[in-house]
């Protein structure tokens, strides 16, 4: 193990503390808030639903409720597939639906993981000819106050 | 549990203090040349040029290597689920930089293996550094799975292996005082990187008037009840404290305490006090929340607060309480006494840094302060002891 003289040593301190507190300094910026050792930063419950709008190529979508972020749907040949959220999504905090369960690391952590997570499934549904978007509502409950319900929708597939 | 600032004198009075105390203990930091001069950069100075025993350096590093093979254990949890870019995941790092699946499961099986070198102090410096990298590549990895104690843990991890956290409690390691003396900046990294999180966790919750006002405490405790319950004591605590009249001072302890232990763990009058207090704290964190391995982290970072000598405190053992003084000798991880036997007859006595010999209550007292399993019952006991000895002061 290197040991550092006296210069070193101040170097060494100066960059790893200098770092330290630029990512403190910027941790907001995070969704989680990463590196920034904000510790219980909310007390944030989540109620999440899937829905998958269906319909033809250029033709007029409806929304189906997917309980408990599952569903059957048709592939090319008509045959009916079962698919579920949790097939692709396997991080236990956003793969629960339709039950209030805690947002670790808050609501801006959830909604950011929940976004990208609805393109990902969307676009690995192999075998799914009737979905044409996946929606998910989010009703946050942050630090006891319910907040209005949030509605996104991944990229048309 | 031991305090003392550091580079601060023994005091006077030590002359009770059996000989090998002072060459384990003062005359061991007595070695730092002076850092030139007073002020800022004296200070300075003197840090980077601070020297010490590292037999509780040794000892915190027997911690992390556990702590290490803890956070493995979650690692490979984890890895049972699937390979992370399997399935959806979130990285900080871009998908180039991410490492396919065998390489993965190669940096499980070394980061396992770094720890248990750790552990058993083979190379364990080199071991310690490797390990925190590649935990913390892996946690750059999976965003999903970032968890704030895992990053502390990494970052006390690497500043250690700065130190000479080798020479004790570890394969190969020399058996006299002398020979564990080493230099103790990197200690005090460690030691700045405490009051870093604490500082940043405080000012952060002060900033926030759900935090500031209880809010955010009180419908903590609220959902905490209703996830899980946990029986008495805990639960009839927590719905207590879930009402926004008690949540709400209880947030501003909360910063205050924080504040506290980010500037009290360096002030030597206060230290101890500190010590006590971020125990308490962090037992009932981990009681009420359960954060991982975020209470055992900073508990063993406290160990690095002890003073950075050994011996300095004697207990004397008359021959009738010599298993007494030997079941004494095993509480004492951190070797703050030296057992010296007493006369027949004699009580049993402790003989504290400052040269004061206590026998009786105020032995127990200062047993309770240097021995960590009895460190809960230290500030209790000494406040005790303290109005005892004012009531006892003719008027």
């Amino acid at each position: 193990m290197v040991d550092l003289g006296p210069r070193g040593r101040a170097a060494f301190a100066l960059a790893f503390f200098g770092a330290q507190l630029a990512l403190v300094a910027t941790a907001a910026g995070r969704p989680e808030r990463a590196f920034g050792f904000q510790m219980f930063p909310e007390s944030t419950v989540v109620t999440q639903r899937l829905y998958r709008e269906v319909g033809r190529p250029g033709g007029p979508t409806r929304r189906v409720h997917a309980p408990g972020g599952a569903w059957r749907a048709r592939d090319a040949a008509g045959k009916p597939r079962d698919f579920s959220w949790a097939d692709r999504v396997r991080f236990y905090r956003i793969n629960r639906f339709d039950e209030t369960a805690f947002a670790s690391y808050g609501a801006p952590a959830h909604r950011y993981r929940v976004r990208a997570a609805l393109d990902d499934v969307a676009a690995h549904l192999e075998g799914d000819a009737e979905t044409r978007r996946l929606v998910v509502e989010l009703d946050f409950r942050i630090n006891g106050r319910k907040q209005p319900t949030e509605t996104y929708a991944s990229a048309p597939r | 549990m031991s305090a003392r600032a550091p580079g601060e004198g023994a005091p006077a009075g030590g002359d009770e203090i059996a000989p090998s105390a002072r060459r384990g203990g003062r005359a061991a930091r007595e070695g730092a040349p002076a850092g030139g001069g007073g002020g800022a950069l004296g200070g300075l100075g003197r840090w980077l040029r601070e020297e010490g025993e590292t037999y509780v350096l040794g000892l915190t590093r027997l911690g992390f290597g556990l702590l290490l093979l803890s956070a493995s254990m979650t690692l490979f949890r984890e890895a049972r689920r699937g390979f992370f870019r399997d399935h959806f995941h979130l990285s900080f790092l871009p998908e180039a930089l991410l490492p396919s699946a065998p390489v993965y499961r190669a940096l499980l099986g070394a980061h396992l293996l770094l720890a248990l070198w750790v552990v058993a102090g083979w190379r364990a410096r080199p071991a310690l550094g490797l390990a925190s990298l590649v935990g913390l590549y892996l946690l750059l990895c999976d965003r999903l799975e970032y968890h704030n104690n895992r990053y502390a843990l990494y970052c006390y991890a690497f500043l250690l292996s700065f130190a000479p956290c080798d020479r004790a409690f570890a394969l190969g390691a020399p058996r006299d005082p002398s020979a564990r003396r080493g230099p103790l900046w990197a200690q005090r990294l460690v030691q700045a990187q405490a009051s870093l999180v604490y500082l940043a966790s405080s000012l952060t919750k002060l900033a926030d008037p759900d935090w500031r006002g209880g809010v955010m405490l009180g419908d903590r405790a609220a959902r905490f009840l209703e996830r899980r319950r946990l029986g008495w004591p805990v639960d009839p605590f927590l719905e207590w404290f879930a009402q926004p009249h008690v949540a709400s001072p209880f947030s501003k302890l909360v910063i205050a305490t924080e504040l506290f232990l980010a500037l009290g763990l360096w002030a030597p009058r206060a230290r101890a006090v500190a010590l006590w207090v971020g125990l308490f704290f962090h037992v009932t964190i981990e009681v009420t929340q359960q954060v991982q391995l975020f209470s055992y982290t900073t508990l063993t970072v406290y160990l690095l607060f002890a003073a950075p000598a050994t011996r300095e405190r004697a207990l004397e053992v008359p021959p009738a309480r010599a298993k007494l003084g030997e079941r004494l000798r095993l509480l004492d991880w951190l070797a703050r006494f030296e057992v010296r036997p007493a006369a027949e007859g004699a009580p049993l006595a402790a003989v504290d840094r400052d040269g004061r010999r206590a026998t009786g209550f105020g032995a127990f007292v200062v047993l309770c302060r240097a021995l960590p399993l009895l460190f809960p019952l230290w500030l209790p006991l000494a406040a005790l002891e303290r109005a005892r000895a004012l009531a006892r002061r003719p008027a």
